[in-house]
């Protein structure tokens, strides 16, 4: 009970931890300051507890895939949220590299990441929590999973600051790319889950390479969205994201040309 | 602005976190496998005893239940003795080994063992159940790593703290230093991360004091060297005058280059001479209202020639400084307003204290400076609209701030109250004197 406790609460933390450290790096690197943080913390702590107390209605809701469906929108909403970031740290010709929106943008981002993965930490704390036999297993688990994803998150978080600055700027939109990338395919996974995709047949089997139901799998799929048997529409879904994702940070990560007027 | 201590506290912490839980997980793991195996073992005990009782004939048909345990004695493919199991249907395969299996509601951890006869010894132990004391082991033995992490952080967070001593014993040090010390850092034994930066800001300061006392020689021989040959001019001047007649232009423009040149040079050589670097001297207590006096004194011919009235104001006031500079600084004063407030005007110096600070003001009722510029005229030569008209370098002011500086005053320019003209305060730290300024 403990290992599971530690690998779902792991997932869920690691995959917020990674985003937030990239968003936090980001703002460090672009002079934005981290002022967008308690905002952030305030949505996502009312979206967490909000979509917990509203999860068994939503749940019945569209034939019984409602959550599956709410999951992969906001899935998608944090992709876009992430592009919009992006965009808008690009250089302007003062030399800043975020607006009066980049905070807001970020602020969002990390509350809808933040209320999904929270949600659903919350409702299995919650739910065995209850059980004398497992209580002690739950929490224990629940907290090492927190530790391990919180403090991994925070040696990231170094880790990019402490490059030079042009490079610091690179990694956190390299990183940003994969983490947003991998939520689109854990959104189409999910949309597959609800019967919204038509499934085709797996364009190749991985699952010899890496299990999907391996604890590194499993963490791979949370961070980049790993899945051992893609189709060919998750797999599309996912390539073109990455592609939208890329071109974006490409043209983030020019230096300001004079005559240019931004998006 | 990035704290050092911070950030080594929260990857010492993060680092301390990550590689302890993982740890503890492995730990967690390792320990529910020898649990497993010890389990195993036991599984295989009740085995054994299962066997001998059915040999000596002491089992029944139907056992009392054993709360999580249950077993079968199969023989021919007959039930022979059952408990714990509802159903007649077999706990495992007949094959012999462990095995999980689910029946009656549960998960069962299950060992099957041939006998003779075709006889089949199954037990069974339920799985949710046969870990719970393991794990509870296990766990209170994980528990104490979450509950002591703050102490571990408090802990991380003075030694850090301490590990930076050297580094925070530096920069005071360093901080402490006044502006003209340049004496080496005395840090003795420093640790190696920090001895070559103890090093090379002892030898910038070694560089520094140099360079310092060779500017400092320089003005004092430039003095020396300057000021004779345009005394030995100024004497052939005189000599040249007896032979001409008194009006010739040439002479008096001579006069007048000579004139200013000696001016300049005196202007230069004090700002050289101020330069807080350079300055190395012992402040006094000086009563500004007598200094004024006799400055104003001492000038008042030049100021009568020139076509301006000067008075005198305010009352006692005594600040620490150096008599010499102050009154170099009142000079260029008196000499800028007599230079730039034009004939006819009045030109008043005061002493006093404003809010409590010693203060000394030279005011006059001449054309001002434009607010735009009040604060480039301390640059050196700089001038009001560029010109030259008045003769001056662009030094005064330049001086003034200067030796304002030295003295840890503030020299501000501000505009009359009432009328054009120039208002020139000097505000300095501290005074003892008895009268406020109006």
């Amino acid at each position: 009970m403990l290992i599971n406790s530690v690998i779902l609460v792991l997932r869920e933390v690691l995959e917020a931890a990674i985003l937030v450290t990239a968003l936090l790096a980001l703002a460090r690197i672009t002079r934005l300051g981290f002022a967008w943080l308690w905002p952030a913390v305030v949505v996502s702590l009312l979206g967490v507890f909000t979509l917990a107390a509203v999860l068994g209605a939503v749940t019945d809701m569209l034939d019984g895939t409602g959550q599956e469906v709410t999951n992969a929108a906001l899935q998608f909403g944090v992709f876009l949220l992430v592009c919009a970031v992006i965009v808008d740290v690009r250089e302007r010709e003062d030399g800043r590299r975020y607006s009066h929106s980049t905070g807001y943008l970020m602020a969002l981002a990390v509350a809808l990441a933040a209320t999904r993965e929270g949600s659903e930490i919350l409702l299995y704390v919650q739910g065995f929590a209850g059980i004398d036999q497992y209580r002690q297993s739950v929490l224990l688990g629940s907290a090492l999973g927190a530790g391990i994803g919180v403090s991994a998150g925070t040696l990231c978080y170094w880790a990019l600051v402490s490059r030079p600055g042009r490079r610091a700027f690179v990694f956190c939109l390299a990183s940003l790319c994969l983490l947003a990338a991998g939520m689109v395919m854990q959104a189409a996974m999910l949309l597959d889950q609800a019967g919204w995709i038509v499934s085709p047949s797996p364009v190749w089997d991985s699952n010899w390479l890496l299990s999907e139901d391996s604890i590194t799998g499993e963490l791979l799929n949370a961070v980049l969205g790993y899945e051992a048997t893609p189709n060919a529409v998750e797999l599309g879904l996912y390539l073109g994201s990455l592609a939208l994702v890329t071109i974006a940070s490409v043209y983030a990560a020019r230096p300001w040309v004079s005559g240019e007027k931004g998006l | 602005m990035t704290s050092i201590r911070i950030a080594l506290v929260a990857m010492l912490i993060a680092a301390f976190t990550l590689v302890s839980f993982l740890a503890a997980l492995l730990g967690y793991r390792a320990s529910m496998d020898k649990a497993e195996e010890l389990l195993d073992t036991q599984l295989r005990y009740a085995v054994e005893i299962l066997r001998y009782s059915e040999a000596d004939d002491v089992l029944q048909a139907e056992q009392p239940s054993s709360d999580g345990l249950a077993f079968q004695v199969w023989r021919d493919g007959r039930l022979l003795h059952r408990a714990g199991i509802s159903g007649e249907q077999a706990m495992a395969r007949f094959a012999p080994g462990y095995d999980y299996a689910n029946f009656d509601g549960f998960r069962w951890r299950t060992l099957t063992v041939a006998g003779a006869d075709d006889t089949w010894y199954q037990v069974a132990e339920r799985a949710d159940l046969r870990y719970t004391l393991a794990e509870r082991v296990v766990l209170a033995s994980i528990l104490p790593l979450l509950t002591w992490l703050p102490v571990a952080a408090i802990l991380i967070w003075f030694l850090v703290g301490w590990g930076l001593a050297p580094l925070r014993a530096l920069s005071q040090q360093i901080n402490r230093k006044a502006s003209d010390d340049l004496e080496p850092l005395v840090f003795p034994a420093p640790p190696a991360e920090l001895q070559q930066l103890v090093h090379s800001t002892n030898a910038l300061l070694a560089r520094l004091s140099s360079a310092l006392q060779r500017e400092r020689d320089f003005a004092s021989h430039a003095a020396h060297e300057l000021r004779t040959p345009i005394s030995g001019l100024k004497i052939h001047l005189h000599n040249l005058s007896q032979d001409l007649p008194a009006n010739h232009p040439s002479l008096a423009h001579t006069r007048a280059d000579v004139s200013r040149m000696q001016h300049l040079v005196e202007q230069v050589l004090d700002l050289s001479r101020t330069q807080p670097e350079l300055m190395r001297g012992q402040f006094d207590s000086v009563d500004l209202h007598s200094l004024a006096e006799r400055v104003s004194a001492s000038l008042w011919p030049v100021f009568t020639e020139a076509g301006l009235s000067l008075s005198l104001g305010g009352g006692s006031c005594v600040v620490a400084g150096d008599e010499g500079m102050l009154d170099t600084l009142l000079r260029n004063l008196l000499d800028n307003a007599r230079k730039y407030a034009g004939r006819g005007s009045e030109v008043e110096v005061s002493t006093g204290r404003r809010d409590g600070q010693a203060c000394l003001v030279v005011a006059d009722n001449g054309p001002g400076i434009p607010a735009a510029e009040r604060e480039q005229v301390f640059r050196r030569f700089y001038r009001v609209d560029g010109g030259s008209g008045a003769g001056g370098a662009g030094l005064g002011l330049a001086i003034v701030w200067q030796i304002a500086q030295l003295h840890g005053a503030e020299v501000a320019l501000e505009a009359p109250a009432t009328g054009s003209g120039l208002v020139v305060v000097v505000r300095f730290p501290h005074t003892d004197g008895p009268r406020e300024l109006a």
